[in-house]
């Protein structure tokens, strides 16, 4: 934790880090649509190795998550920039670090995937939220104890605790909209 | 000379049980489908019904042509299921609605027996070779996919029906319709399915590269025990890891859908029964060999020459699964491991229910959160700020305790001309 409190690593290494971290969690799902893809509108080509279709599916898998992570932090660290008593440079260096290891848990069960596809219905619709949910509460603990002053805890906790859960509720309720409709 | 003699005695003894197992185990691989009878029957196949296009007129004579080999056998009932389809596809811009007929070839075993379980067997035996509402034609007469699994169906029926007391009762079943989205097996499912097949073994494709077998998605009963008889024939099983899963699902309750269920396969595990595919070719991760230069399925290439030329000993792989199969069915655990066993997984195909759970999460982190704030609450309070009294003059700013902050406002001594008095304005 003392790289994170005495920011050792670059941001740039770390969001580097966090975007193989979102290849490693979204690679199984986009191995199929790269294959699909491939033998679908790449018909003059033979069909990509196994080894070239899984890599090709690892590095265009974190490319949209990635984007979208970033925007959203921007977005979030400019509304709270002003906030008084509030380190946000701080808050969002530390953020990554514990969102890498929620795509590194999600990332390790596309193995289970990978040999017993079967396991990916269930699978990737709660270990994504379980993970998160687990990295997200050890990381409003990390920054209440070491940048916030106890008294604010429950402010902080509130404030991003809600922000969690109203995307939690939303993306599952949509979900399961969907799965439903179809 | 007694030396001599008895030596020719100790060869003769050693020598006698090895004889003895050989012989047995020539009789264990006796051809009961030759290759020869497939071989020519492809060629046949091939030669006389090179259109087998499904929702054309060829169709419908290619199954007549095709039920009157099965009738060549008199133990066998055949009959063709003429079934209509209504589709809506796209023309240019706009989508038209159609009613498509194709048909079906449908045989049952004669000495059917009402106190036995039945096994269905099927195959796809239609082609692509002239145009149709779904596609243009090869003009390739389709003879790996799908005049071989035709010619081995029908050998195979043939010699099923012939056995006086069989374990099971068998059916058949050759679908057209296939690759345009399972409409004959749907069709036959819908008028001929019951519950009384307790296991369906669908051929795909067979007589080329490597033989798999695929049962379900989960490990069932019938699995481990087809798993079993299959390895001994040397049969691989399809392979699990890595496989690449399709967008579209073609098993009800099932998100995805991969090489091995794409077919007519899919139409009866929908339908809860326990299935058999064997499907011929190189498998690797991505579970596509249709690139490979010889698996020529579908495409114009698909002729007897290029099954001859690119598959050397397709006739006897057709043989030997077909060996497989007579072997299998004529085991009697068959019936005890496929009873029930299909639907016992279903429960983890529901991705809703996935997402119930996952809001049944959300509601106790809820719960927890409301909980860590009360607890914060009480352990952290906020630091009560100090009272600020104001006192302009008076008894009050006179007598202020010591935790009380005192801000005293004077009135200073003019320093320049910019300075005014607030008091003066």
């Amino acid at each position: 934790m003392n790289i994170i409190k005495e920011r050792k690593i670059k941001s740039g290494v770390v969001n580097f880090l966090l975007y193989l971290s979102f290849c490693l969690a979204g690679w199984y799902s986009a191995r199929t649509s790269v294959a699909v893809y491939m033998s679908a509108y790449a018909s003059s080509v033979p069909m990509l190795s196994v080894l070239n279709n899984e890599f090709t599916a690892f590095f265009i898998a974190g490319v949209v998550p990635f984007a979208i992570y970033i925007v959203v932090v921007k977005a979030f660290m400019s509304i709270l920039k002003h906030t008084p008593f509030l380190p946000v440079n701080e808050i969002f260096y530390a953020l990554p670090f514990f969102y890498i290891g929620a795509n590194i848990v999600t990332g390790l069960f596309n193995i289970w995937y990978y040999v017993k596809p079967i396991a990916s219905i269930w699978g990737s619709i709660i270990v994504p939220l379980v993970s998160t949910a687990c990295f997200f509460i050890w990381f409003l603990a990390f920054i209440c104890k070491n940048y916030i002053k106890n008294y604010n805890w429950k402010a902080i906790v509130l404030y991003f605790g809600r922000l969690y859960l109203f995307i939690a509720l939303l993306l599952t309720g949509m979900g399961l909209l969907v799965e439903v409709l179809l | 000379m007694k030396k001599i003699f008895a030596f020719i005695i100790a060869v003769c003894l050693i020598l006698a049980p090895i004889v003895t197992v050989n012989t047995v185990k020539a009789e264990e691989v006796k051809n009961y489908i030759a290759s020869e009878a497939i071989d020519n029957l492809i060629k046949e196949i091939c030669d006389g019904l090179k259109d087998r296009t499904s929702f054309t007129d060829a169709i419908g004579l290619a199954a007549e042509k095709l039920a009157s080999y099965l009738s060549e056998s008199e133990n066998l009932n055949v009959d063709i299921q003429h079934f209509k389809k209504t589709v809506t596809l796209p023309q240019g811009l706009a989508y038209v609605t159609k009613e498509l007929e194709s048909d079906n070839i449908v045989a049952s075993v004669k000495n059917f027996d009402s106190n036995k379980k039945t096994i269905l067997i099927t195959t796809n035996f239609a082609n692509h070779y002239s145009d149709n509402d779904f596609g243009k034609g090869v003009k390739a007469e389709g003879a790996l996919g799908t005049a071989a699994t035709t010619a081995l169906t029908i050998e195979l029926a043939k010699y099923l029906a012939s056995l006086e007391n069989p374990e099971y009762n068998y059916k058949f079943a050759l679908f057209s319709g296939t690759d345009e989205g399972n409409f004959g097996s749907e069709a036959y499912k819908d008028k001929y399915l019951d519950g009384d097949v307790i296991l369906v073994i669908n051929l795909e494709r067979l007589g080329c590269g490597y033989t798999y077998y695929y049962t379900d998605e989960v490990r069932t009963a019938h699995g481990d025990f087809i798993k079993t008889v299959a390895s001994r024939a040397g049969y691989k099983e399809f392979p699990t890891v890595g496989r690449v899963l399709l967008d579209y699902s073609t098993v009800d309750d099932l998100p995805y859908s991969h090489y091995a269920m794409r077919g007519d396969i899919s139409t009866f595990l929908s339908a809860g029964k326990s299935c058999l595919e064997l499907i011929g070719g190189e498998f690797n991760g991505l579970g596509d060999s249709e690139r490979s230069s010889v698996y020529v399925t579908n495409t114009s290439k698909d002729t007897y020459e290029a099954l001859v030329k690119n598959h050397i000993a397709y006739a006897d792989k057709l043989s030997n699964a077909g060996q497989f199969v007579i072997n299998l069915t004529s085991k009697a655990e068959l019936k005890d491991v496929c009873l029930g066993a299909a639907t016992s997984y279903k429960i983890f195909t529901k991705g809703w229910i996935a997402y119930v759970i996952c809001l049944g999460i959300i509601v106790i982190l809820i719960l927890i959160m409301i909980l860590v704030l009360q607890s914060f609450e009480k352990k952290y309070p906020l630091p009560t700020a100090p009272k600020v009294k104001i006192a302009v003059f008076g008894k009050e700013f006179e007598d202020f305790k010591e935790n009380e902050i005192v801000v005293d406002i004077k009135h200073n001594e003019k320093t320049n001309d910019n300075d005014v008095n607030p008091f003066d304005v």
